[in-house]
């Protein structure tokens, strides 16, 4: 085993690397840029090693620096947490030549899964469905209805040289495809230059559920259930569960059996995430193969809470060279969990990210209940990095539970001096249609004016009362004041 | 209708709030002109030299509407004109 890590990263998920390292008598090693200098990841690791300045480039992303600072420190190993350097191949092949294990897939599984043409082909090969559709060499309106035919009604035209939504038209039925395709072309060609369209099932109300799989160098890989990711915004998760609603016994197991299949074909170790869309629900829901995340996600620790599984330890040993300690008839899932990001933004002006001084923070403490953060009473949040302030777990015997433990989680977790989702959070929660399991990757967007209505003109005369309370405790009170700043004397933990 | 509620300063920025017979922890923090409130799961960001509003409405870290406060200054009265001669004691 080693006896010392470098942790790659910064955050709650540096802080979450560290204390698997405390847990197993590793000493763990930080690295900061000129913006994290006191920052919590910093404060709880064993050494920490200053990289470079606040732009990411110049320190999380520097391969040099961070090498330079496993070299400077003796570690054994790199953990690079998500993000950043974590699924840049490159970065393992460097590592590998610097003689420090990579906590993470081979090299050349990063690349496979880093294309997703060649993720593809490969989950093809392993027998794992794709959205079905194609891009025809004839380029005719009667060949794109041959492959809109085989694929089925109703289907998307997407430019194959586009992204971001531009030139998509959706087509219902054959007569509605020339026009369609007509328009797709035009506007194909002028924003990418290429009229080729590509045409692909249209998979209306799609959840997107993922697979957590776990391999280990002997040949073994092991799956540990799904969680369900459908509450998006922009591509960016905001609550994640597990279990789905929409997942049954017999659908966990064809989800789990492709994503142990794809894993296996493309030579996977260590822990990795396999996403599909989700058509449908109940036994015989089809479901398809979108991307495979080479690395630990944020949403881990839900699996972690219903699989009793700590995912990095087990990431770290098996990095280290040790065999998975279960089998699949081993692992099993128990109870149910659920996961809130808290994010430094604002919901009504387009998620925009937040920046300011962290007045007050006050991480709740109650049965069920685990917060994984990278930040601290006092902190400033800058706006180099993510926007996510925390990650509020919870988990319960039931669904109900859990989710009535999250909406009383989030109301004794003040944040203050930084504008957070932690409303909309809220509203998401007592949403009937999340109640009722009735959501999919649409939900934020369709219920966005449910989610955060109109402002009142004033606040309650509560808040009111309370603000006034606050001002005249602040003046008669110096020594308990609240505005919190690391130098204060006063400070109740100084 | 509701009785006023009763609030007791606990420090470290909390609060007890009483009210109809029940009581709930709030959570306040007073930093120059503003007063951030946490209660009920949801926060409030409010300004001595504005209309009260909540956090989501903010669009960064100080209220616009607070820059209209009058600012202490003295404006002398400028007597030169155009044309007119000065030296390095002379103010306007």
């Amino acid at each position: 085993m080693f006896s010392r890590l470098l942790i790659a990263n910064r955050g709650e998920i540096a802080v979450r690397v560290s204390r698997a390292c405390r847990d197993m008598g590793i000493q763990s090693i930080a690295v900061y840029s000129d913006a994290d200098a006191r920052a919590r990841h910093v404060l709880v690791a064993d050494r920490a090693v200053h990289i470079g300045a606040a732009p990411a480039a110049e320190s999380y992303l520097s391969i040099d620096r961070i090498l330079a600072a496993a070299k400077a420190t003796g570690a054994e190993a790199v953990h690079p947490g998500y993000g950043f350097l974590s699924e840049n191949d490159r970065f393992a092949d460097a590592c590998a030549t610097a003689g420090v294990t990579f906590i993470g897939p081979p090299s050349a599984a990063l690349r496979l899964m880093g294309s997703k043409t060649a993720a593809r082909e490969v989950a093809q090969r392993a027998g794992v469905p794709v959205v079905p559709g194609g891009t025809p060499d004839d380029q005719t309106d009667t060949a794109l209805a041959r492959v809109a035919a085989r694929t089925g009604y109703p289907v998307l035209l997407k430019p194959s040289a586009g992204g971001g939504g531009i030139g998509m038209k959706i087509v219902r039925e054959p007569s509605l495809l020339s026009a369609a395709a007509a328009q797709a072309r035009r506007e194909a060609m002028a924003a990418f230059g290429d009229a080729t369209l590509y045409v692909e099932r249209l998979i209306e109300r799609p959840r997107h559920i993922e697979i957590q799989i776990i391999g280990d160098s002997h040949g073994q890989v092991v799956h540990l259930f799904e969680r369900e990711c459908s509450m998006q915004r922009r591509h960016q998760k905001v609550l994640e569960e597990t279990p789905s609603t929409a997942v049954t016994p017999a659908l966990r197991r064809r989800l789990g059996d492709a994503a142990v299949a794809l894993a296996r074909a493309a030579g996977y170790q260590n822990a990795g995430t396999v996403e599909f869309l989700l058509d449908a629900q109940g036994d015989d829901a089809s479901f398809y193969f979108l991307e495979m995340n080479a690395r630990l996600q944020v949403e881990h620790p839900i699996t972690e809470a219903v699989t009793g599984v700590d995912l990095v330890r087990a990431q770290i040993e098996i990095a280290a060279g040790a065999a998975l300690p279960w089998t699949q008839e081993a692992l099993t899932q128990r109870g149910h969990a659920i996961e809130l990001r808290i994010y430094a933004e604002d919901p009504r002006q387009g998620y925009l990210p937040q920046a300011g001084r962290l007045r007050l923070y006050r991480e709740p403490s109650m049965p069920g209940v685990r917060i994984d953060s990278g930040v601290s009473e006092g902190d400033d949040v800058a706006v180099h990095y993510d926007p996510l302030l925390a990650k509020l777990v919870v988990s319960a015997e039931t669904r109900e539970t859990a989710r009535a433990r999250a909406v009383a989680a989030l109301q004794a977790f003040p944040i203050l001096g930084v504008p957070t989702n932690g409303e909309l959070l809220l509203a998401l929660l007592h949403h009937p249609r999340f109640i009722a399991g009735d959501i999919d990757t649409h939900f934020l967007d369709v219920e966005a004016h449910a989610l955060n209505p109109p402002l009142p003109a004033e606040p309650p005369a509560l808040v009111t009362a309370i603000a006034a309370a606050a001002g005249a405790s602040s003046a008669h009170h110096p020594a308990t004041r609240t505005i919190v700043d690391p130098w204060d004397v006063h400070r109740s933990d100084a | 209708m509701s009785a006023a509620p009763r609030i007791v300063a606990l420090g470290n920025g909390r609060f007890l709030v009483h009210q109809d017979d029940a009581q709930q922890l709030a959570w306040a923090v007073a930093d120059g002109g503003v007063t951030w409130v946490f209660v009920e799961g949801r926060s409030y960001r409010i300004s001595q030299a504005a209309a009260p509003r909540r956090t989501a409405q903010a669009s960064g870290h100080d209220d616009p509407r607070a820059l209209s406060a009058p600012m202490p200054a003295t404006v002398p009265p400028c007597t030169s004109r155009s044309g007119s001669r000065s030296n390095a004691a002379t103010c306007c």
